[in-house]
């Protein structure tokens, strides 16, 4: 960060192309799309800003937001406010609870998915839901672009897999016939400090009264974010309404296993997560 | 279209100024340093090379009084020797950019010998009490021994930012001379201002003039008083500098340095009879001041009176203290007082009436004061006494008696089956009050005044120093000041507030503009129309309140009349409560309000409702505590005044009797009577009796039954 | 550094350094006050301008990025039809905001009804919590919001 006196260097590249070839030439510098992040909690009258900054506002296509029958194309520097706004209807019932609870009101705006998937620090509200809906994200640099998995887009620690010269551009979520999908935030604002909070996406399919999948992560404020494949093929496959037994062995692996992950949740917390689980497992609709 | 409508168009084409928004390219800024300790000397101030157009003003540059006072409390205008709390003020740095002086201040060092501070009020060291009142009603001891059951009771609430939509600012504004000083100031009593300025530079009367801020903007207490205190700093570098200045706090700055509300901790005995009929009461009452008790002998009056709420009991021992302690002023802020007292005793009442098992309404009214069996200041006039009629309203409006049983049965089959339901569902109801004006005698030393007069083309033109919460009142005041002088309202030009033509009304406070403002108006238009019989036009009549000789305060037997008047309400609060995430729904608000005279009843509704946002803001939405001998900065960002989406449509009704009823002020009513509506709803859903206010949804508060 | 960009359908030019916010270039380089300052962390609402036809907290908008951007204030939203069908409905429901949160609740008013031009209460009042005020009851402000909805599509109709 430079002090209010040291020169901030902006681009403002107009187009995909020349982002590309700045983001080569400036590997170290910040892109910026709604900046709430770098800018939230400061105080002065003026912001301390990185020394290099792109502008991603002049750039359309990362804001656009299209989709197909299979799946939904959301452009990384779209503001949640416009996903809402623009695709509410058509969005999965899980990423528009999601997308209502990321961040206050005020600057949901400003805020952008692309945003709350590259934050370094921790693993944002978006992130489990993104986790479990199979979302992908397209990495582009000059001369190539990738797709990674939400799932392999950050290491064990929770750091970003993201290549110097690359950007994120586009957030790719398959529509698929989730017959349960749930999102529940518990606790303070991720924007306060040293908050208590967690995210908890789930979804479940359900067929001829057996729960054909189920898929649920838990974020809170670290980087890591909690979800574990075993647990749940502990109940797929299962008729419905799950054996109590079933229910009580998943809740209790899972109370186990999240105090020892890293996401720091405190014993309220966890028992509020168990209670939700509790409550979604034992209700799921016969078809 | 009349003067309010265009006032609140040019608000909404944004033409509408702040004090801090009135253009002045010329005006220099000044920014606090504060103190870095809660509680120490001051052994130096180490300064950063400053630039010529920059000066630093310590208390050393005050030329007068080093102090403002407040109903004989004194507070330093800068803090010379001893700081008291965290960010207290302790030097200021004047010049003509702001963004410099920010970059400036952080590099003023203050080092200070640090003492070990008071934080804590609960448990007072005796050096920490600033004052106390006690009050003694027939022999509490022996009624106790002979009670057949006793119980006890402990409360807590919290304090509250007063988040005004201004920060504190203050504009002051040189003539073209120099000899005389002109202050913009949001303060809600101009004359305080003026005179702290006056003492404090050294300045004849006449050579300074207050002038309230160019819109209304809702009265709250947070501008009561400190407002003094930054117009003093304003005042201080506008004579240094001999330029305009502008202080305008950021809201952060505001947020952790300006006063807040008072908290209080509260404890309760009581010793009913075999039926449940209070018999004897004990009340202790604690109040954290800060470091600088203002309004303390206010507060612990309206704490007192109000710590049986409306019910009666032979024999009662009241022992309040205000507790001074090294945190920024806590003090005055919407029912001031009567709200920490009101909360808690209705609490109380419903664990009293849970131990004879009996239900919330029948309790309440058969321990309710009436003229014979007496409320805690004694005789009362019959208009002041809580109405049992207002019981029956609520209860009407709100379904309450049907819905408090089914919840409760609901929440005994649950807690069987251990199995937590879709939504814990509970309904609450409470008793409030609130006092006009100042407590006791307090509104005679004022010397409240109205002036009136009427020209000779057959205008009026009111002056007062009394400060607007909203357009409201000018409204008021036209129509009711033509009705009485015979002449369209829109002949009548109503004076804003300037100390240096207008009279002094006092402060904005206890809805004291509605009820003795107003009076005071009325009985000032009367007097014009007395005199139009015999004396030609242009006459002027200037009229001062007195209170009335029912009121006969006896201060040290706590009894009398005391105020103007005393408005009742009792409110419902209905919840829903997710069982997982103990996240609570306000699923329905109910107020019965006697209100005496309703002179508008638009804007009562009004100003009920505004009061509805800030009691669950108290209650529920704004947290905020002390760490250290400060709020701590997370608490910053995450303070949020209730949202509109979280508030329910209240219903509200005013209980319609007949008769000459006086005007009583209510813009503090909802404050004093859901709070406790809302928590005692809440505990029924969760099924554990919560004491404290902002409630805590967290673990460590909730036992491990409700957390099932 | 130069920016150019769109305010309130006019092209300008302003010199600024990228660091200064939004609300506070509008204020003293153009004159414009109808966004006030409040707590300068995007929550409360009074700065409120529209920026690329989406309502932002103007406090949170380092300069820079409005560079060639669209920005309408307050003052420029006064001079629209939109902004008569608002103001005639406050009227004459009575809603009387501050001058710190009054212009923000026009303009969040305005986008609200642009998105659902018959809103719901709930549709209202969550819109409405962007803008945090202690001054005004909400429902008034509903009422004034349901107005305004009723005058636009009367005066769409009547187009």
């Amino acid at each position: 960060m430079s002090d209010s006196s040291a020169p901030v260097q902006v681009h403002h590249p107009p187009s995909m192309m020349e982002l590309l070839i700045l983001c080569r030439q400036r590997p170290e510098a910040a892109l910026f799309s709604g900046g709430t992040w770098i800018l939230r909690s400061q105080r002065s009258r003026r912001f301390r800003l990185p020394e290099a900054l792109v502008s991603l506002r002049g750039i359309d296509e990362l804001r656009r937001i299209g989709r197909t029958e299979s799946r939904i194309d959301i452009g990384a520097a779209a503001s949640i406010q416009r996903i809402l706004t623009v695709a509410r209807t058509r969005l999965p019932r899980i990423l528009r609870e999601t997308l209502e609870s990321i961040a206050p009101q005020g600057i949901r705006s400003l805020a952008t998915l692309g945003g709350n998937v590259c934050v370094p620090e921790r693993s944002m509200t978006g992130f489990p839901t993104l986790h479990i809906l199979d979302a992908k994200l397209e990495f582009r640099r000059l001369g190539s672009s990738r797709w990674v998995p939400v799932t392999s887009s950050r290491d064990a620690s929770g750091t970003l897999l993201i290549q110097p010269g690359e950007v994120l551009t586009r957030i790719r979520i398959p529509l698929q016939p989730w017959n349960v999908q749930h999102f529940r935030r518990i606790g303070e604002t991720p924007f306060v400090e040293d908050s208590n909070y967690f995210s908890l996406a789930f979804v479940g399919r359900v067929q001829r009264r057996v729960l054909a999948d189920l898929r649920f992560a838990v974020a809170s404020a670290s980087p890591a974010i909690y979800r574990n494949r075993d647990l749940e093929n502990l109940l797929v496959g299962r008729r419905l309404p799950l054996p109590p037994r079933d229910v009580s062995l998943f809740l209790e692996t899972f109370d186990e296993d999240i105090a020892g992950s890293g996401t720091r949740l405190s014993g309220f917390l966890r028992s509020r997560g168990l209670a939700v689980l509790r409550r979604l497992l034992s209700n799921l609709p016969p078809d | 279209m009349n003067r309010e409508a265009e006032e609140v168009r040019s608000i909404l084409q944004g033409r509408g100024l702040r004090i801090g928004d009135i253009p002045d390219r010329e005006a220099c800024f000044v920014t606090v340093v504060r103190s870095p300790v809660s509680r120490g000397v001051i052994e130096g101030i180490g300064m950063p090379e400053l630039p010529p157009r920059v000066r630093a003003l310590t208390a050393a540059d005050i030329p007068g009084t080093k102090e403002l006072t407040v109903f004989g409390v004194s507070v330093p205008i800068l803090a010379e020797g001893r700081v008291r709390y965290k960010g207290e003020p302790v030097l200021l740095l004047a010049g003509p950019d702001e963004t410099e002086l920010e970059e400036l201040a952080e590099k003023v060092a203050i080092t200070c010998r640090e003492e070990e501070p008071f934080l804590n009020f609960t448990d007072p060291a005796e050096e920490q009490i600033a004052c106390s009142r006690t009050v003694n009603r027939g022999k509490v001891d022996e009624a106790m021994a002979g009670a057949a059951r006793r119980v006890t009771g402990e409360y807590a609430t919290g304090t509250q930012e007063h988040y005004t939509p201004e920060t504190q600012a203050v504009y002051a504004r040189w003539n073209r001379d120099r000899t005389r000083l002109t202050l913009l100031s949001p303060s809600s009593w101009p004359f305080h201002v003026h005179e702290t300025l006056a003492n404090c530079l050294r300045l004849p009367r006449k050579a300074l003039a207050v002038e309230s801020a160019p819109a209304p903007e809702t009265c709250l207490d947070g501008k009561l008083w400190y407002s003094s205190l930054v117009a003093a700093h304003a005042g201080l570098a506008a004579a240094a500098l001999g330029k305009n200045i502008k202080i305008r706090y950021s809201r952060e700055e505001d947020f952790f340095f300006s006063p807040k509300r008072s908290p209080a901790h509260l404890r309760y005995t009581a010793g009913l009879d075999a039926t449940g009929r209070l018999q004897a009461m004990d009340v202790q009452i604690l109040v954290n001041t800060g470091a600088y008790p203002v309004f303390a002998r206010e507060t612990l009056d309206r704490a007192a009176a109000a710590a049986l709420g409306g019910y009666h009991c032979p024999a009662v021992r009241v022992r309040a203290s205000a507790v001074t302690t090294n945190l920024p002023p806590l003090g005055p802020f919407a029912g001031m007082g009567s709200a920490m007292s009101l909360f808690a005793m209705e609490l109380f009442a419903d664990k009293l009436r849970k131990e004879t098992d009996r239900d919330p309404v029948s309790w309440k009214k058969e321990n309710l004061a009436s003229p014979r069996r007496r409320l805690i200041i004694g005789e009362t006039p019959r208009s002041s006494l809580p109405d049992p009629a207002l019981l029956d309203l609520a209860h009407r409006m709100s379904d309450f008696n049907r819905k408090h049983a089914a919840f409760e049965l609901a929440r005994k089959r649950g807690a069987e089956k251990d199995e937590a339901p879709e939504s814990l569902r509970g309904i609450g109801l409470a008793l409030g009050s609130q006092v006009s004006g100042f407590f006791g005698a307090g509104e005679a030393s004022l010397g409240t005044t109205v002036r009136v007069s009427l020209d000779m083309d057959g205008k009026a033109r009111i002056c007062s120093s009394a400060v607007p919460g909203s357009h409201a009142l000018h409204r008021i005041w036209r129509r009711l000041a033509g009705e009485s002088l015979g002449i369209p309202p829109e002949e009548i030009e109503i004076a804003g507030a300037d100390t240096s033509t207008g009279p002094d009304t006092g402060p904005a406070v206890f809805s004291r503009n509605i009820t003795i403002v107003t009076r005071t108006m009325q009985d000032a238009c009367e007097l014009i129309k007395k005199k139009r019989f015999r004396s030609p036009l242009p006459l002027t009549a200037a009229k001062r309140y007195r209170l009335p000789r029912s009121a006969g305060w006896n201060d040290q037997e706590f009894t009398g009349g005391g105020c103007a008047a005393t408005a009742w309400a009792a409110a419902v609060v209905e919840v829903r409560v997710d069982p997982l995430t103990f996240l609570p729904e306000i699923a329905g608000v109910w107020l019965a309000v006697d209100a005496g005279t309703v002179l508008d009843e638009k804007e009562a509704r009004r100003a009920m409702e505004t009061g509805i946002s800030q009691a669950f803001g108290w209650a529920l939405f704004e947290r905020m505590t002390f760490r250290r001998g400060r709020v701590p900065r997370d608490q910053f960002l995450g303070y949020r005044l209730p949202p509109a989406r979280d508030l329910p449509n209240p219903e509200i009704a005013f209980l319609e009797a007949g008769g000459k009823r006086p005007v009583k002020g209510i813009g503090e009513l909802a404050m004093n009577s859901l709070p406790a509506a809302f928590v005692g709803a809440l505990s029924q859903a969760v099924g554990v009796d919560i004491r404290n206010i902002p409630v805590s949804l967290r673990e460590e508060d909730l036992t491990p039954e409700a957390a099932r | 550094m130069r920016i150019p960009f769109t305010l309130n359908g006019r092209q300008v030019l302003v010199e600024s350094g990228p660091d200064r916010r939004l609300l506070h270039l509008l204020r003293e380089e153009f004159g414009l006050l109808g966004a006030k300052e409040g707590c300068l962390q995007g929550y409360c609402g009074f700065c409120l301008v529209i920026l690329n036809d989406e309502l932002v907290p103007s406090c949170m908008v380092p300069v820079f990025s409005v560079f060639q951007g669209r920005v309408v204030t307050i003052e420029g939203f006064r001079e629209t039809s939109d902004f008569r069908d608002i103001e005639h409905a406050f009227l004459a429901e009575e809603v009387a905001p501050c001058p710190s949160c009054g212009p923000a609740k026009v303009l969040t008013t305005h986008m609200l009804l642009k998105r659902f031009p018959n809103p719901t209460e709930k549709q209202i009042r969550r819109a409405l919590s962007r803008v945090s005020c202690r001054c005004t009851d909400v429902t008034t402000l509903v009422a004034g919001v349901k107005a305004a909805g009723a005058n636009r599509r009367l005066r769409s109709h009547v187009r």
